[in-house]
């Protein structure tokens, strides 16, 4: 009997891969549950005694994170979000079309993120919303899986593994399709961290390059953090001398450029290869603070001016500046690494929290730039890995183990929730109906696109398309029109010279159509106003459009004949009347649907109403 | 954190607090060199240098970790190594250092606040140096001098009260108050290299 108990665990695979593929299963997943528990009772019966079974635990682990990562993401019913979608399903749509990449459109997350791979996907199963939530659900749910092998591969085992798990998921609850790679990325950094082997440095090389044409701010947070981890590891660990420390940083540029060499040849064949540099290393750090950032708040007048209690409290809850923990878990934790590295005592836990504590560090550019909660969350997770180690070391301390990381539990418990973390993921993994194929329920939000079509669909032509001025990309893609600039949003035309070009392309394709303002908060971002972001192309909005009806709150603009162009598809004369379906010829105004009965007025759209 | 005496930890915590005002530092150099946002935008709008913010972070990341490792790791190394007969309070160059933070929360100016920790720590670390069979520190908290230091305590608690109490009355402002403990400071320290010399040379 205590022989059968002890060969047990080396067989908790079998229940946990079962689990896994109950998660996934639609049917059956009662028989699956069942067939796991008597399995696992039963296998150390009937199965030989093998230390390999023990090792697949590991493995299995990650596939029922993995199958939790579906069941939570994988959301067929979920509205879309028609900025934040739009920035990837239209890119893709023109992908699929046979749009090249940084000519044809203006991917600021990367090549990848903003519908590269769902262009691929397209492709391959066609242009649809189904196609874009698998692709997404996939990706999220194998990000979750990625960060639970990072976390394994710090620790090197999985109940701290675990720890660092949930230390991450307490900063970000819930991940981005968009952590994949750098996840997988981070793990093969700190295996080469831990492990110290060119082959590894050589291979994590690799991943960051796919990284930066993945996810481009991702790829160069995880570039630059590699490279600082070959060099610093290098230097402070008394083992290497002379030019042996350079081998690290060797293997991993070479990497980096093996890696990188492919997606450079593609960007050749389709002549884009220096719009990418432009775009990707000039263009975007150039702007993107100006158009994008959000005050971070002062650390300095909030430590100088606060009371005691009130900066603990503000470290504590968040309240008056959120990424304060964030910096000062990291300055902990790299003062925590330097102290032992200057008593040459690193462990390969330290060298592996060496290199996650800079790419944390690198990310922190991100959490700073658009200091907003969503932000925080997304380039946040990296700092919990750093956390989690700094609760590995007080538990190991010599002197006062228990009390210093009771008192480390306790600012992490306080901070990040990471018992309500644990709850929340297990909850929603558990009322997860989508996953398993549930029925779903008809969306506000299909009605409103129906509307938006079924008027588009009336007032253009086939190969004719419109122009958004409220920051909804995603309307080209459901309402199948091509954009007529490669940019998805008013923000990233806000240069002088990008407003130019999209005033030319405006001119040269003279949409029938345009949307001038999205009637809600996207009209301005931030407070400030399209209007005010791209004066010069809202300028040339309101001498050649006027405004002609209002669908859900957004208000159309017909592009005012003049007698140089005449649009052979348009019907600028006419309005459409929602309700009953029929062109009013001459009308005074349209009927409104979803919106006030009162007719949209130029004045109006100018004042952003 | 496991061989070292805790001493060591607190001249560590002490190093990183005393760095704290750096981080008005960086952000005043940052609001020198670093122009505002052109194009509109959040950061515009609130007039915000985001550079300001990344020299804070680095503070944060880098300077306060380097402080931290300085004060807990090579300065009592290197007092250690320069004292072997009588081992100092080595971390305590580091809680006097932690004093700069103190300052500039009083209102001192981050610079004045840094200096005046810096020249704090280096006295104390000269008092380290001072020659005779037992180290100073130690014959600080030793006896009837652990009552000279109550009243020493007390002189210092009782100057700092009225000094709080003359900035309101009298125009006397907190960077003055900061001047005359720098002052006080280099004067400590000069007095200590120069007490330390003159008994190295009276025992040669």
């Amino acid at each position: 009997m205590i022989e059968w108990f002890c060969r047990l665990e080396r067989f908790a695979w079998i229940p946990i891969t079962l689990s896994a593929a109950a998660l996934f299963a639609s049917d059956g997943a009662t028989l699956l549950l069942t067939l796991a528990a008597a399995l696992f009772l039963a296998a150390p019966l009937f199965l030989p005694d093998a230390r390999r079974w023990r090792a697949l635990t590991g493995a299995a682990l990650l596939l029922f994170l993995a199958a939790c990562g579906w069941a939570i993401y994988y959301r067929p019913d979920a509205p879309i979000e028609l900025f934040e979608d739009g920035q990837v399903l239209t890119p893709a749509q023109t992908y699929a079309a046979g749009g090249r990449p940084y000519l044809d459109t203006y991917p600021v997350h990367g090549w990848g993120a903003d519908g590269g791979v769902d262009g691929f996907f397209f492709r391959l199963l066609g242009p649809s919303l189904r196609t874009f939530w698998w692709r997404r659900a996939a990706a999220t749910a194998l990000a979750l899986s990625a960060l639970g092998l990072a976390s394994g591969v710090l620790f090197g085992g999985i109940l701290w593994g675990a720890v660092g798990l949930v230390c991450a998921l307490g900063f970000c609850p819930f991940l981005s399709e968009r952590h994949l790679a750098i996840f997988v990325a981070l793990a093969l950094l700190l295996r080469a961290a831990r492990q110290d082997r060119p082959r590894d440095w050589f291979l994590a090389g690799i991943l960051c390059a796919v990284t930066v044409f993945v996810t481009l701010d991702f790829g160069l947070v995880v570039v630059i953090a590699a490279m600082a981890a070959s060099i610093l590891l290098a230097v402070l660990d008394s083992r290497r001398k002379g030019r042996g420390r350079a081998t690290p940083a060797l293997a991993l540029l070479s990497g980096i450029g093996a890696g990188g060499l492919p997606f450079l040849a593609i960007l050749g064949r389709e002549g884009a290869a220096s719009a990418f540099f432009r775009v990707s290393f000039l263009e975007i750090p150039k702007t993107i603070t100006d158009t994008w950032g959000l005050p971070a708040g002062s650390a300095s007048l909030f430590l100088r001016s606060g009371s005691p209690d009130r900066v603990f409290s503000a470290l504590v809850s968040g309240g008056e500046m959120p990424s304060l923990f964030l910096l000062v878990v990291l300055g902990g934790g790299t003062t925590l690494f330097l102290l032992r590295s200057a008593r040459g005592i690193l462990e390969p836990v330290d060298r592996a929290a060496g290199a996650a504590l800079a790419v944390a560090g690198a990310a922190c550019r991100g959490v700073l730039g658009r200091a907003d909660a969503g932000h925080l969350a997304l380039y946040g997770v990296f700092a919990g890995l750093p956390a989690a180690w700094i609760l590995y070391r007080a538990a190991r301390a010599r002197r006062h183990p228990m009390l210093l990381s009771a008192a480390v539990l306790a600012l992490l418990l306080a901070r990040l929730h990471l018992h309500r973390v644990v709850g929340l993921e297990a909850g929603v993994v558990a009322h997860a109906e989508g996953a398993r194929g549930a029925a779903r329920s008809a969306r506000p939000q299909a009605a409103e696109i129906s509307a938006l079509r079924r008027y588009f669909d009336s007032a253009l032509a086939p190969g004719q398309t419109f122009f958004d001025f409220g920051n909804e990309p995603a309307l080209y893609f459901l309402l199948g029109r091509t954009p007529p600039t490669r940019y998805a949003c008013v923000p990233f035309y806000e240069a002088e010279e990008k407003q130019r070009e999209v005033v030319e392309a405006l001119e040269r394709l003279r949409p029938p159509l345009a949307i001038l303002a999205g009637g809600g908060p996207r009209d301005a971002f931030d407070g400030v106003s399209n209007r005010e972001r791209a004066p010069r192309v809202a300028a040339y909005l309101d001498a050649h459009y006027e405004p002609a009806g209002k669908i859900h709150g957004r208000i159309i603009g017909m592009r005012i004949p003049d007698s140089t162009f005449q649009n052979p598809g348009a019907r600028q004369s006419e309005t459409w009347n929602l309700e009953s379906g029929i062109w009013n010829r001459g009308a005074a105004a349209p009927l409104i649907a979803g919106g006030p009965r009162e007719p949209p007025t130029r004045r109006s759209w100018r004042r952003g109403i | 954190m496991e061989d070292r005496p805790p001493r060591e930890l607190f001249g560590a915590i002490g190093g990183a607090v005393g760095t704290i005002p750096l981080l008005q530092v960086s952000r005043d150099l940052a609001s020198r060199f670093f122009a505002q946002p052109v194009l509109p935008g959040a950061e515009k709008r609130a007039a915000d240098i985001k550079a300001a913010t990344y020299l804070e972070a680095a503070v944060f990341l880098l300077a306060i970790p380097a402080a931290a490792l300085l004060f807990g790791y090579f300065l009592p190394k290197l007092l250690k190594s320069r004292s072997a007969r009588r081992p100092p309070l080595s971390g305590s160059p580091g809680a006097v250092f932690a004093l700069s933070a103190v300052l500039w929360r009083l209102g001192a100016g981050p610079v004045l606040s840094l200096a005046a920790g810096i020249l704090s720590a280096a006295g104390l670390v000269a008092v380290f140096f001072l020659p005779g069979d037992r180290p100073a520190p130690r014959r600080f908290l030793e006896g009837p001098n652990r009552s000279a230091l109550v009243r020493i305590a007390a002189a210092g608690l009782a100057w700092g009260l009225a000094a709080r109490s003359v900035r309101f009355r009298e125009s006397l402002t907190v960077a003055n108050l900061g001047g005359t403990l720098l002052l006080a400071a280099g004067m400590l320290t000069l007095f200590a290299f120069r007490k330390a010399r003159r008994r190295r040379r009276a025992e040669a």
